[in-house]
């Protein structure tokens, strides 16, 4: 019956999320240190509920609190010994602090860090993995013994499937049955480079990557837009967003940003700027200008995120896998 | 749950185990554990998966993209982990505090005590503030280089790449040992980092008993801690001043402002980078403690500082009054150089009590090595100064004022104890070396027309 319901499933949800065919990305905080930092503090609380005899889970409010008096999370006009009092006679989705939080816990949801609990709405549990991750020090990437906390992450973010992964199965979008940083890594590697715009309209609209034709779109997509057959106004309008609507372009450029920063914090991108117009790339402001093409809300890029050593050797490496989704064991 | 789910977490902890154990898994444990696998075989080979059947082994050939915690439902996953480790050992959580000796012996070579060379720390300074907290609105808050060129390498060493350098000198104030060194500038005629990790080895260690080693040799070398050379200080400005400039890296946003944050953190004032996109903040660097300064900072990339930029530093004055609920607040505007009619607008606001010095980060960075060489300062009465006693254009003649009033407090303090005239004659030729510097360092007292960056 579940499995019925999660093949027809329809898009659901408002705003942000409703009628775009873009793979939405919230947007915490996207330093890994920082992320490794909540994900000790999320293990102490659920080893101190365990203790208590509650149960091994945290609460995601209660941790917000935590990380507010921490300084993690903040809110403009408040300081951080104030965010919390100021919201406190707020309803939960009310209080920045818990929803800020919400969305960084997605990161590490989406990176398999932390999971659901279920029966308990609220409360997540830390995994295995996110449990090693917790006992790394130092700098990010820290080291202890053999064992490298890159290759965790970077593991991590190759698995990394749909936003709502490992949420309920009542929530996952079963419309994309892609691996997005291998595909982002895949587009990048046909010039050596990729903007967050053009990641939006090619690996964040990839419906299913078993499907080859799909692949070849998505390459060819890459290419016209280089060569400048296709604008990327016309990209934006083909993914259901009106390049004209700021906020719709905005939104749909948010989801990028979190999985670009993370791939260039693990060494598989590597960001570029090109204010300047010699770049080894050539003259890309002229390109990106022309690929532009007329007036809209999309705002010229300045920054390319040029794959790696690194991210080629991964990328081959993962394209030869096998991608298995949950429904096709049913 | 329903058979259907039952089913998928059975397959599923099959394909986990054919994927995570690399010597196959034994029949004889799945007929105990999952009796009707053969079942599961032949819906993997509908799936096209090639799975080798050996005489006592089933081994995965294809290589397969399936995680335990990214591809299960959170509904299955406790039942899955269950069926799996019983498949296969669980991985072994390695935790550095309990680790009684490291995994693999690493080779240390330790420094001599009269050499100047990296130690490795485990919380390298030059790198790291190390901060426990997380820095709230505070963008970037451990980071020390502005330009992110000391990184650990692969086998966790610093590595600078000093091809990047700007300069600055944040690197050099915080390394503990002066592993660090500016290269002879005279004869170089180039203005950059030595290049480290030469002695230290192999140092792959347990976190907590890197520590440990750090400690011990940060005790042993910090007792023989020169000053670091900054012998020629008008190459070091301009070299800075050319290289962030648009001529030079064009240092954008982030770069420049995490340089003025950090600057104020070494003239010892708690700062934060609060202006980066989606912070929705006036202020571009705050400082927090022991007084309130919201302050505009342009970068290079971006302009100079202009009328703009003056109104600016007035909103972040606004802004961080309400925040910090603190009745006095300051506010500046920070940039490389100060273009026309800043200065006549800046003046404007002390009518509204507001005194908006125009400070530029070549005039920041003398005053911050001065401060870190041999002018030890107290930031509430010297670096509060800045924020006090100027409005608008601050040059060499607000410098000079600024060293000034920096002696005679000084020397006011000093003569109400009548045994310190030597140290007032010290203070007084100190006095006359800085003046004589700052002349040289700043040759123009008036302000230049703007000069072309280039391209």
């Amino acid at each position: 019956m579940l499995i019925e319901r999660i093949r027809n499933w329809k898009v659901k949800g408002s705003g942000k999320t409703a009628n775009i065919d873009i793979i939405w990305f919230p947007k915490p905080r996207t330093d890994l240190g920082d992320l490794r930092k909540m994900v000790k503090l999320a293990y102490n609380m659920q080893l101190k509920n365990k203790e208590a005899g509650m149960g091994e889970y945290f609460f995601e409010n209660e941790l917000a609190e935590d990380l507010a008096e921490l300084g993690a999370i903040s809110r403009p006009g408040t300081n951080r010994n104030h965010t919390v009092e100021e919201y406190r006679n707020e309803r939960t989705p009310n209080q920045p602090h818990v929803s800020s939080f919400r969305m960084a816990n997605r990161i590490l949801r989406l990176l398999g860090f932390t999971t659901r609990y279920l029966n308990l709405s609220n409360a997540y549990v830390v995994t295995h993995r996110g449990i090693q991750l917790s006992k790394f020090e130092g700098p990010f990437p820290a080291k202890i013994s053999y064992l490298d906390e890159n290759d965790i992450v970077v593991r991590s973010l190759l698995n990394a499937n749909v936003f709502s992964v490992n949420d309920n199965l009542n929530m996952w979008d079963t419309r994309f049955r892609n691996r997005i940083v291998v595909n982002l890594l895949r587009c990048a590697s046909v010039y050596g480079y990729i903007t967050n715009q053009e990641a939006i309209v090619t690996a964040f609209t990839l419906k299913d990557e078993r499907d080859e034709k799909q692949i070849k779109d998505m390459i060819k997509k890459i290419r016209d837009l280089n060569y400048g057959k296709i604008s990327l106004i016309d990209a934006y309008r083909n993914s259901n967003v009106d390049p004209h609507s700021s906020s719709a372009t905005n939104n749909a450029y948010d989801s990028p940003k979190v999985l670009t920063s993370l791939c260039r914090q693990t060494g598989l991108f590597e960001r570029e700027t090109y204010e300047l117009k010699d770049t080894p790339y050539g003259d890309l402001r002229q390109k990106y200008k022309k690929m532009l093409g007329g007036r809209s809300a999309i705002k010229a890029p300045h920054v390319v995120n040029v794959i790696t050593d690194l991210g080629r050797r991964v990328l081959d490496e993962e394209i030869s896998k096998k991608l298995i989704s949950f429904e096709q064991l049913a | 749950m329903s058979n259907s789910l039952e089913n998928i977490a059975k397959r599923s902890a099959l394909l986990l185990a054919l994927l995570e154990s690399k010597n196959g898994i034994k029949k004889s444990d799945l007929d105990k554990i999952i009796p009707e696998w053969k079942e599961h075989l032949i819906f993997f080979s509908d799936l096209k998966l090639n799975i080798r059947d050996d005489r006592d082994v089933i081994t995965l050939v294809t290589p397969v993209s399936y995680d335990l915690y990214q591809s299960v439902p959170p509904e299955i996953r406790d039942l899955v982990e269950e069926i799996l480790s019983k498949l296969i050992d669980k991985e072994e959580i390695i935790d550095p505090t309990t680790l009684e000796s490291p995994l693999y012996k690493p080779k240390i070579i330790k420094p001599s005590s009269d050499s100047n060379k990296c130690i490795n720390c485990a919380d390298p300074a030059c790198m790291s503030y190390g901060k426990d907290n997380f820095g709230g609105v505070d963008k970037f808050p451990s980071l020390v280089c502005p330009a992110e060129i000391i990184q650990l390498n692969k086998n966790g060493f610093l590595q600078i790449n000093d091809s990047e350098c700007t300069g600055c000198t944040l690197c050099v104030i915080r390394c503990p040992i002066n592993a660090i060194n500016l290269v002879d500038v005279a004869s170089h005629n180039k203005y950059k980092p030595e290049e480290v990790n030469k002695i230290v080895d192999l140092f792959v260690l347990p976190i907590t008993e890197r520590k440990r080693e750090t400690e011990k040799l940060l005790n042993q070398f910090s007792k023989s801690k020169k000053e670091p050379l900054f012998n020629d200080l008008k190459f070091i400005l301009d070299n800075f001043d050319t290289k962030v400039s648009r001529a030079g890296f064009n240092w954008n946003r982030d770069k420049y402002y995490i340089f003025i944050r950090n600057l104020f953190r070494e003239l010892g004032l708690e700062a934060a980078y609060t202006g980066s996109g989606g912070m929705l903040r006036r202020a571009d660097v705050t400082i927090t403690a022991p007084f309130v300064v919201g302050m505009e900072v342009k970068s290079p990339a971006e302009s100079d500082i202009d009328t703009g930029a003056v109104r600016q530093a007035f909103d972040a004055k606004l802004e961080v009054s309400s925040t910090y609920k603190e009745s006095e607040t300051y506010c500046a505007v920070i940039g490389q150089e100060i273009s026309r009619g800043a200065h006549k607008n800046s003046l404007r606001y002390l009518t509204s009590n507001a005194k908006i010095p125009l400070l530029r980060g070549r005039y920041l960075l003398y005053l911050l090595i001065k401060h870190i060489t041999n002018l030890p300062q107290d930031p509430l009465n010297d670096i509060k100064r800045l924020f006090t006693d100027f409005s608008g254009w601050f040059g060499r003649d607000e410098i000079t004022s600024y060293f000034n009033t920096y002696f005679d407090l000084r020397i006011e303090t000093l003569k109400q104890n009548k045994k310190s005239e030597e140290k007032i004659r010290e203070l007084e030729t100190l006095r006359k070396k800085t003046i004589k510097e700052i002349k040289h360092c700043f040759p123009d007292p008036k302000r230049k027309a703007r000069a072309g960056y280039g391209k």
